[in-house]
């Protein structure tokens, strides 16, 4: 039990950092679902609400993601922040500079991508796997891909920086 | 392939065209924002989060705006669509890392 009093002893930053990070890896799973579905959905269109059914949940997640992201910028621009910690250092400005300010501007991405995936799968629906919607479909396909690689690369940033300086 | 009457399909390639539009909108933005203390300023919306709050609120609201305005007409070339959507997102990953974009805002800033 000690170790439930000590998470709940963390101070509200460390527990919406960590929020934040269990949401990015929740959305994960989401996606793996998403990209399986999407093969499934091709061979039998019956599946493609299967797949609105986890696009609309991952593109909630990552709206609550961004979110979270954005209420946590603010202790990290405070000027007691990290953000203070890593400008004060030429060695480690490049970290807010260049790596931070990244990462904020990619995490814009994902959440649309993930919207434009759902709605052209709402909006296919009935000719979801016909040969007459190929780009489309490809367009999806590659709307999932590309928002799964940013967040990961936005991820990998965030810890980056984490580790030079943590939120507390 | 091209010019398919079908609604639906011609409503897709709106979603595609303004998704694309509005990561290109956004890295603009972001330009003119790093360029112009004026632009920075009005983007801030909320000052905690500082600029970023601006960006994220008028990019997400120029997506709606084009959704709204996409449904007055028809854009009926789906590979066309798709082109604009994927190339949009390979250059918004290119223009908002720092070492891009920051060398064209000091040049259209004068710094």
């Amino acid at each position: 039990m000690d170790v439930f009093s000590k998470l709940l002893a963390l101070s509200f930053w460390e527990k919406l950092v960590n929020l934040h990070g269990f949401l990015a890896m929740f959305s994960l799973i989401l996606f793996g679902a998403g990209i399986v579905l999407y093969f499934v959905a091709k061979k039998n269109s019956n599946f493609i609400v299967w797949l609105q059914s986890v696009l609309l949940p991952l593109f909630i997640n990552l709206v609550l993601l961004d979110i979270a992201g954005l209420v946590v910028y603010v202790p990290y621009r405070a000027s007691d922040g990290p953000r203070t910690t890593l400008m004060a250092s030429e060695s480690t400005a490049w970290l807010h500079s260049v790596i931070f300010e990244h990462k904020e501007f990619l995490a814009f991405a994902p959440p649309l991508l993930i919207l434009v995936a759902f709605l052209l799968a709402y909006f296919l629906r009935k000719n979801f796997n016909n040969e007459k919607v190929l780009a489309l479909r490809r367009s999806l396909l590659f709307s999932l891909i590309s928002a799964l690689v940013l967040v990961l690369l936005v991820s990998g940033e965030a810890v980056f920086v984490t580790k030079a300086a943590p939120l507390k | 392939m091209e010019n398919q009457d079908t609604p639906n399909i011609s409503t897709a390639n709106n979603v595609l065209v303004s998704g694309g539009l509005t990561l290109t909108v956004f890295w603009i933005l972001n330009i003119l924002k790093t360029a112009f203390p004026m632009v920075k300023s009005f983007l801030t919306f909320h000052k905690p989060v500082g600029p970023l709050s601006g960006l994220y609120i008028i990019s997400i609201l120029f997506f709606a705006l084009l959704m709204f305005l996409f449904t007055s007409f028809k854009i009926r070339s789906q590979t066309k669509a798709c082109w604009i959507y994927a190339v949009s997102i390979i250059l918004f990953v290119i223009m908002v890392f720092p070492p891009v974009f920051e060398p064209i805002a000091h040049l259209l800033g004068g710094k």
